[in-house]
């Protein structure tokens, strides 16, 4: 598991109760298929600081629509 | 501003088939996500919560997406609210896609239109196709949105049209 790979993981586990059963592992699936978009980048350090802002203001945007998602 | 229904079979070159995949797949999974969707780094997922008068609220916008493209620069601003401000006519005919989708019914679109954008000193006409598909998140119901230039848009050909003219100066 990547660095970033295990902070991703403990950010789904904060967030969990956000979730319905079983949602936070779709949340980790959500954040892997982000993360994929960014190709040949597996460790922290390969990605730039705007990326690694893009990839969490993403993270914080849907966790805000799914709170008041139905 | 131009929007009409598409079947994704009809759509042309590699944004056709691109757009033809995801639809096929969500029609599989039966709209449920799944972390082998394709081109997701280039969806955008919304806000089931469209009513047909403005651009829902935007979650995910994919790194290598035509909307993050369009406002190149801008990746920490609410993306709808900077489409709303350059044309609210745009924001209102572009919603009313989202509101059938919202409904349980996928749109294919062809959109044509005219936009201003950074660096360029007029208006340029774009046009391109777009999927907006229901989506089971996580037992919640988003949109997502895949958005692609035509092969004839401008924008798409920009790159080989600079290349032409540095040449030919």
């Amino acid at each position: 598991m990547t660095e970033l790979q295990a902070f991703i993981s403990r950010e789904t586990e904060f967030y969990a109760d956000y979730f319905a059963e079983g949602g936070s592992l779709v949340f980790s699936s959500f954040l892997d298929a982000v993360l994929s978009g960014y190709e040949d980048k597996i460790h922290v350090s390969d990605f730039t600081d705007d990326e690694r802002d893009e990839i969490l203001l993403n993270a914080l945007r849907m966790m805000q629509m799914m709170e008041v998602a139905v | 501003m131009l929007i009409r229904p598409i079947d994704p079979a009809n759509m042309k070159g590699l944004a056709g088939r691109r757009i033809e995949d995801l639809s096929r797949f969500l029609d599989h999974s039966s709209g449920l996500f799944r972390a082998d969707i394709p081109d997701f780094a280039s969806a955008v997922l919304l806000s089931a919560n469209a009513n047909g008068d403005r651009i829902p609220d935007i979650g995910y916008v994919g790194a290598q997406s035509y909307v993050k493209k369009l406002l190149e620069g801008n990746s920490n601003v609410d993306f709808a609210s900077k489409v709303r401000a350059q044309d609210s006519e745009f924001d209102r005919a572009a919603a009313a896609g989202f509101a059938i989708a919202a409904e349980g019914h996928p749109v294919c679109e062809l959109v044509e239109t005219e936009v201003s954008l950074p660096g360029f000193r007029n208006r340029i006409a774009i046009s391109y196709y777009r999927l907006i598909c229901p989506m089971n998140f996580a037992g919640k119901r988003l949109l997502i949105n895949l958005s692609l230039p035509t092969p004839y848009c401008p924008i798409s050909r920009q790159p080989e049209r600079d290349k032409g003219y540095l040449v030919l100066n």
